[in-house]
């Protein structure tokens, strides 16, 4: 495809976004940061400009804490709005955020608020990302791995697709381009009829070799809900957490992101977690306030065990399972989750109160 | 299930979803004294059950009360 001739020559203006640890403020600690605005590159803004060489100009970063564009869209987006009406870019580049959900979510609100104002965005995921699970339609992605390892190559792509998006071209099917496909369909016409490619489709299906498929569905797996609980007075219910809450000193090492398996412990006699006997290992967000004050903010049992007493509930399962919503692939979460409802069906629990994490 | 940010557990279709109040803390606010920080936490379980009470036909959202509620369940 072409680009528009008054484009051809010009140097764009970039407004690049990038999260508190990538904007050199912090980690975790720093999640709560309000919206920043600096002039020129931050971190990893320096490879996006070196990408673009003498085709843009990243004139100012957005730094914001993941905690803070998770939780305040509305303001944030306003600090956003006001930074692009500041600064006037050609082109809004975001992230990239690999497999950080809540930096996806920023990554996201940039992008939507910049296309609100007619400003052609693009941004990098992994595409398992919860960003990409909310805003597929809206965001225009490159796909990338799990974690910064491949920094340099995803600022790259980003850097080419964004400049094709500045320079008024269109862009063609996600899978030439190289973005993650939105769910969007155009007409076009095809070099031979429908029911040639089907059958050629059908062929190669029944001999076993590879074809792709001119549709790509993607649609998270609908559960049909559980029926109602009738008498909770005389429900056994379960508690299974994916906040990472194990006993401390973690015996059976679960891991801090990227689980495949739950494990489960005993709350037996137990009324309360006391925070010297168990932590999180959840490597996703700041576990301070779980291991230092209280984790029965990510399990909990105390108003469980009240309830119980009271009489509101039959029973508390006697173990609660635990595993680390962080990274957690669906197909992975899904078999976990299938192997908990297993035990819980044999031991005829009725319910289950998760916590995530 | 207790999330803090419902919107990703609801769009990825879990079927019961209470809100929860922040990532580091779901099911209490260290902000508050004791006494309402516990009461917070009762109410959060509580919407849970309600839910778990409720029949839905697809994602929905539970929020907790305003107030503790005593003696709501069926017996």
């Amino acid at each position: 495809m072409y680009a528009r001739e008054e484009a051809a020559g010009k140097m764009f203006r970039i407004v690049h976004y990038v999260n508190q640890f990538f904007g050199g403020l912090g980690g975790e600690d720093k999640a709560g940061t309000t919206a920043q605005v600096r002039e020129g590159p931050v971190g990893p803004g320096r490879l996006l400009q070196q990408a673009l060489g003498d085709r843009g100009e990243v004139v100012a970063t957005v730094i914001c804490g993941d905690d803070y564009v998770a939780e305040n869209e509305t303001e944030a987006g306003h600090a956003i709005d006001e930074a692009l009406e500041t600064f006037k870019p050609d082109l809004v580049v975001a992230g990239p955020a690999f497999d950080a959900g809540r930096y996806g979510l920023g990554c996201a609100l940039m992008c939507r608020t910049a296309q609100a104002r007619g400003i052609p965005a693009v941004t990098g995921m992994y595409p398992d990302n919860a960003a990409v699970i909310t805003h597929r339609r809206e965001l225009l992605a490159v796909p990338t791995g799990a974690d910064a390892t491949e920094m340099k190559a995803a600022v790259f792509a980003m850097a080419e697709l964004g400049l094709k998006l500045a320079g008024g071209e269109e862009l063609g099917p996600a899978a030439e381009e190289g973005y993650l496909p939105r769910g969007v369909r155009r007409l076009v016409l095809k070099d031979r009829v429908g029911y040639e490619r089907a059958l050629d489709m059908l062929l190669a299906r029944v001999e076993g070799r590879r074809f792709a498929s001119e549709v790509q569905v993607q649609q998270y797996e609908k559960v049909p809900p559980a029926p109602t609980i009738d008498d909770l007075s005389r429900a056994k219910i379960a508690i299974v957490v994916s906040t990472g809450i194990v006993p401390r000193g973690n015996p059976d090492s679960m891991v801090s992101a990227f689980s495949l398996e739950s494990y489960r412990y005993s709350i037996e006699g137990v009324d309360a977690l006391e925070v010297d006997d168990w932590e999180s290992v959840h490597g996703g967000f700041n576990t301070r306030i779980l291991n230092a004050q209280n984790p029965n903010y990510a399990l909990p049992l105390p108003s469980l065990r009240r309830l119980e007493a009271d009489g509101q509930i039959g029973r508390i399962y006697p173990y609660f399972f635990s595993t680390v919503g962080n990274g957690t692939a669906v197909g992975p979460a899904r078999e976990i989750g299938r192997r908990i409802a297993e035990e819980l069906t044999d031991a005829k629990v009725d319910g289950a109160l998760e916590v995530a994490g | 299930m207790i999330g803090a940010l419902p919107a990703i557990a609801l769009a990825a279709n879990a079927n019961r979803v209470v809100r929860g109040v922040k990532v580091q803390h779901p099911c209490g606010d260290p902000n508050l004294p004791d006494e309402a920080d516990r009461a917070l936490s009762l109410r959060i379980v509580e919407a849970a059950l309600r839910a778990l009470q409720t029949p839905v036909t697809g994602p929905t959202l539970f929020e907790p009360s305003d107030q503790v509620k005593e003696g709501v369940y069926a017996s």
